[in-house]
């Protein structure tokens, strides 16, 4: 089977972002490769196995994850995920000016207000408690805007509903005692609504989704 | 005149993240209007003109700046300019798939740059510390530029080989200007000329120029007055 056409995606060995992006590519249908970098473990949790090739993979930016696409390469996570987006299944970016935009914020709200600040907690405090507050209160809004629709943008998902899922997996496995569930049942519903979709289903099954760790081995905290 | 169709923009009294808004808006020929909200007086500069409202404006995700365009509304400044540069002129963000996606990594390189510099400034007042995080920002911008006129260089065009302005141009341009009113020893300057060449330029598009000569492009601080560096 040739690979022309098939792009990689490197990343660490674990979900991380990486999961968030692989959302994307099972939804699009993408055809896909997977390079790993393995951080290492305790005491050191050495990265050289990135650091030692970072700057001689040809990218302007170079940072994982990274895209690479025949001889178009790029980084950042949100960027990617929209590039996947565009060339497989565009529609899920929005139709209208409005939608585009009300798609483009959502990303940025879910990404950069929740996403990123709680994965800052879960590597550099130990309290679990906080860093459930931390996700309370980011979800919130969020949460809100979700109502009582199937999906962000009403009955079909979009990209913001693919790029939740996972980090609702994430807050879940810390939500010991259900508080997260019980004050956003809405949210929960999204999330099995997306593992749901034929294609996640499938993906969720597979081998590509493979049972590793949330973060790397120097997390503070990695359920 | 009416002031239907007319968008209207909200930030604080500060160029801030707004001024870069304005390039786009301007580059675009947008009319708009801007409701600016006022710090308040030292030495608590509460913002209470806008605290007073936030929650109370319909935005789902109430924050400085949002956009109100008829019955829709928005927050997030990079959404923001994309919708405007959408809406107007789409050819800013790139007709294939690769060129959008070079457009918005460049767009969140930029904006990441636009944080490491300008938060310091609130939390510090070692100019050092910014011109530091400035030097590391752009280096691998002003490489990605190289010798190009703007960032995607001739790639945007099909027909014509003459290089246009695209988002990351009109995005960037505006934190030139700021890391430039700090650069009093003229080391950023000397290190990245392609840099300085490319405000200059973006600075004498016509539209820019004439917004310059406006009124809607009033001398105002860089910075919220909270801020303890300031250019």
């Amino acid at each position: 089977m040739e690979s022309e056409g098939k792009i990689t995606v490197a990343y660490w060995k674990i979900r991380g972002l990486f999961r968030h992006i692989q959302y994307v590519l099972e939804y699009c249908g993408a055809d896909y490769d997977t390079k790993i970098y393995e951080a290492g473990g305790p005491p050191d949790y050495c990265r050289k196995v990135w650091f030692d090739n970072k700057f001689n993979l040809g990218l302007d930016f170079p940072n994982l994850p990274y895209l690479v696409d025949g001889d178009f390469k790029m980084t950042e996570t949100v960027p990617i995920i929209f590039y996947i987006a565009e060339k497989y299944k565009p529609e899920i970016l929005g139709e209208t000016p409005q939608e585009k935009a009300t798609i483009q914020m959502l990303m940025n709200i879910i990404h950069f207000e929740a996403k990123e600040p709680i994965t800052w907690d879960f590597y550099l405090i130990e309290d679990r408690a906080k860093t459930l507050e931390g996700a309370i209160k980011a979800i919130e809004p969020i949460a809100k805007f979700l109502g009582d629709k199937d999906y962000f943008m009403g009955d079909k998902p979009m990209l913001p509903d693919l790029h939740i899922a996972e980090l609702v997996h994430l807050v879940l496995a810390i939500d010991t005692e259900g508080e997260f569930a019980e004050k956003f049942p809405n949210i929960v519903a999204l999330q099995k609504r997306v593992d749901n979709l034929p294609e996640i289903k499938a993906f969720l099954e597979s081998d590509r989704c493979k049972d590793i760790p949330f973060h790397n081995l120097n997390a503070k905290q990695n359920p | 005149m009416e002031s239907e169709g007319k968008i209207k923009l909200g930030y604080w009294k500060i160029r801030g993240l707004f001024r870069h808004i304005q390039y786009v808006l301007e580059y675009c020929g947008v009319e708009y209007d801007t409701k600016y909200y006022e710090a308040g007086s030292a030495p608590d500069y509460s913002g209470k003109d806008w605290f007073d409202e936030k929650f109370n404006l319909g935005l789902d995700f109430p924050n400085l700046p949002y956009l109100v365009d008829g019955d829709f509304k928005m927050t997030e400044t990079v959404p923001i300019m994309f919708y405007i540069a959408e809406k107007y002129k789409p050819e800013l963000i790139g007709e294939t798939a690769k060129d959008k996606g070079t457009i918005k990594m460049l767009m969140n390189i930029i904006h990441g740059a636009k944080m490491n510099i300008s938060k310091p400034c609130y939390s510090q007042d070692d100019k050092s510390v910014v011109m530091e995080a400035a030097e590391k920002s752009f280096e691998p911008i002003s490489k990605f530029l190289g010798d190009k006129d703007f960032f995607m260089g001739d790639t945007m065009t099909s027909d014509d080989s003459s290089q246009k302005p695209t988002l990351p141009d009109l995005y960037i341009t505006e934190l030139i200007t700021l890391v430039l009113a700090f650069d009093t020893e003229k080391k950023f300057a000397e290190k990245f000329p392609n840099i300085v060449s490319l405000q200059k330029r973006v600075h004498a598009l016509p539209e820019i120029k004439a917004f310059f000569e406006s009124d809607r492009c009033p001398d105002l601080p860089f910075f919220y007055p909270l801020a303890k560096l300031h250019p």
